[in-house]
């Protein structure tokens, strides 16, 4: 359990991934947020509210003030008495563990007294933990990550859905003419298949909700009932886009043959540009290396493309792992998040908080990629520690 | 030991009271180019003439985020004026808002029909422009990687 994830922040004292505060230390409410029930808002912003979540009397939020930046947050019956109780500074209260505080501290909901000064978020972790380096690190895909958030760092961008989306888009390619000409949507995608096997091992699917971002493929027969929320292991496949028409019957083959449940391709040539236009559904880790082995045999001599903020298997970036997160790791109403785009709306927004505190000699990267380690994503690998590290392939080393 | 829930919403929510108004009074619209982003999977927002204008109605801000950020919205649905206030107020910033967003889009129409009266070989020199410039962008990056 994550003790500082900044978005779904469910402060249980049952992590040490984040260094715990000493008690002795002086608390208090961050005073730039203001504690309002839901009665206490205005009727449109109570609307507004409503769209995501059920916005009856009782219901509590933490409000930014203007020119704080802070998002509003829904807090429950004991987060909202605690930051009641915390309005006027005090010791840290006995039902708050140390590690809990750490996180409360760092997601700027509480401040603590530091050196004469109430700090949190990025000045707190600047303050309490000082600057270090992440592991440095190991492979292809590990240094792409990295240079992701260095590049986002430099950007003068501040809000974290642009920084969010620079991070997610990092490697794409770009969308040429030559491409749209080439895959201008599904039907040309799914001409790249064998189509008689296609049919007779896999059951075709458009997109979600009226969009076809993706062609799906789920297995024909037993696994056809396997549902993709059940299925926690993704392997991504990253062939370069030119490769495509060679190796995609490949992969279904190889797929097929192996039994995977569901796997899903881009739809058009701006699914295939991107790094992570194959990716494959997996029940478990064991599953996971028997398709990534058979895999390797099926593209030998086919380059990478390679992609960021997943787990490095085959050692050039073709293939790789991640694992989605819960369905209610993001953002109260913002959907479900994919591994990939969970951890860089993380980055984003631990990247957006560090550019905008006047840090001394931590570097907002360094603050980013300390806090995503705290939340329980491994690095360098950007692999989750929530699940088992598939066995027999290159394992993620470093920090979570 | 307690369990405390603060969970992040992903609609924004007005303070009850305070400064509403756009700190930056005097908005300019820039002429750029049309995203080029794949917004599948990320964007809320989808901005192709890059005016931060939100494409979604619950999105709303006290803040000025760039030019023709609009502060409000009229939900077309329910006809709610947000944020709440004094409509006519209200409604006097939306269209500001409106107008330097259709502003925005003169820019970008203005560049398509010149691009239209392009020759082949004119456009082909400025694609060759563009992709130098991109080339010395590229290179001064890989500098600052070194």
């Amino acid at each position: 359990m994550s003790i500082a994830a900044s978005s779904n922040s469910r402060y249980v004292s049952t992590s040490t991934r984040v260094p715990a505060i000493g008690r002795d230390i002086a608390v208090r409410a961050n005073p730039s947020y203001r504690l309002e029930t839901c009665e206490s808002l205005p009727k449109a912003t109570r609307a507004q509210l409503s769209t995501v979540v059920a916005a009856k009397d009782g219901v509590c939020v933490l409000v930014g003030t203007p020119g704080s930046a802070l998002p509003a947050k829904l807090v429950d019956d004991s987060g909202a008495r605690l930051f009641a109780t915390l309005s006027r500074p005090g010791p840290v209260p006995d039902e708050v563990a140390r590690d809990q505080l750490m996180g409360l501290v760092l997601d700027a909901v509480l401040e603590v007294d530091w050196d004469n000064a109430w700090v949190s978020g990025p000045l707190a972790y600047e303050a309490l933990l000082g600057p270090s380096d992440p592991p440095e690190p190991t492979d292809r895909l590990s240094r792409l990550s990295y240079q992701a958030i260095a590049r986002a760092e430099r950007m003068p961008l501040g809000h974290e859905t642009e920084l969010c989306a620079r991070l997610y888009g990092f490697g794409r390619l770009p969308l040429s003419r030559r491409w749209i000409r080439s895959y201008p949507g599904p039907d040309a995608v799914a001409a790249l298949f064998d189509l008689d096997a296609l049919h007779r091992d896999w059951v075709i699917g458009g997109g979600e909700g009226g969009r076809v971002d993706w062609l799906s493929f789920s297995r024909r027969g037993g696994m056809a009932a396997v549902r993709v929320p059940d299925l926690p292991y993704k392997l991504y496949v990253s062939p370069p886009i030119d490769a495509l028409p060679a190796v995609l019957p490949d992969i279904a083959a190889a797929l097929a043959a192996n039994g995977a449940p569901h796997f899903k391709v881009g739809a058009s040539a701006a699914g295939l540009l991107r790094p992570d236009k194959i990716v494959v559904y997996l029940v478990d880790a064991a599953d996971l290396c028997v398709h990534a082995r058979a895999l390797a045999v099926a593209l030998e001599g086919v380059g990478p493309h390679g992609v960021p903020f997943s787990a490095e298997l085959s050692g050039d970036g073709l293939l790789s792992w991640g694992g989605d997160p819960p369905a209610d790791a993001g953002p109260v109403g913002g959907g479900v998040e994919s591994w990939r785009l969970s951890v860089c709306r993380r980055l984003a927004e631990y990247l957006a908080a560090a550019k905008r505190a006047p840090l001394r000699s931590l570097r907002p990267a360094q603050y980013a990629l300390g806090r995503l380690a705290a939340d329980g994503v491994t690095l360098p690998s950007f692999a989750p520690a929530s699940l088992p590290v598939p066995g027999g392939l290159a394992s993620p080393t470093g920090m979570s | 030991m307690s369990e405390f829930v603060f969970r992040n919403l992903s609609v924004k929510v007005f303070p009850v009271e305070g400064d509403r108004s756009c700190p930056d009074e005097t908005v300019t619209v820039v002429a750029c180019s049309p995203c080029t982003d794949l917004c599948t999977g990320t964007y809320r927002v989808c901005d192709d003439l890059c005016t931060h204008l939100e494409s979604i109605p619950i999105v709303v801000g006290p803040y000025c985020r760039g030019p023709g950020t609009s502060p409000g919205y009229v939900d077309t649905q329910t006809d709610i004026i947000l944020p709440a206030g004094d409509a006519v107020t209200e409604l006097a910033a939306l269209k500001e808002s409106l107008r330097v967003a259709m502003s925005a889009v003169d820019v970008a129409e203005q560049k398509a029909q010149s691009d239209e009266g392009l020759s082949v070989t004119d456009g082909i020199d400025r694609l060759r422009s563009e992709l130098l410039g991109a080339v010395a962008e590229l290179d001064e990056y890989r500098g600052q990687l070194e």
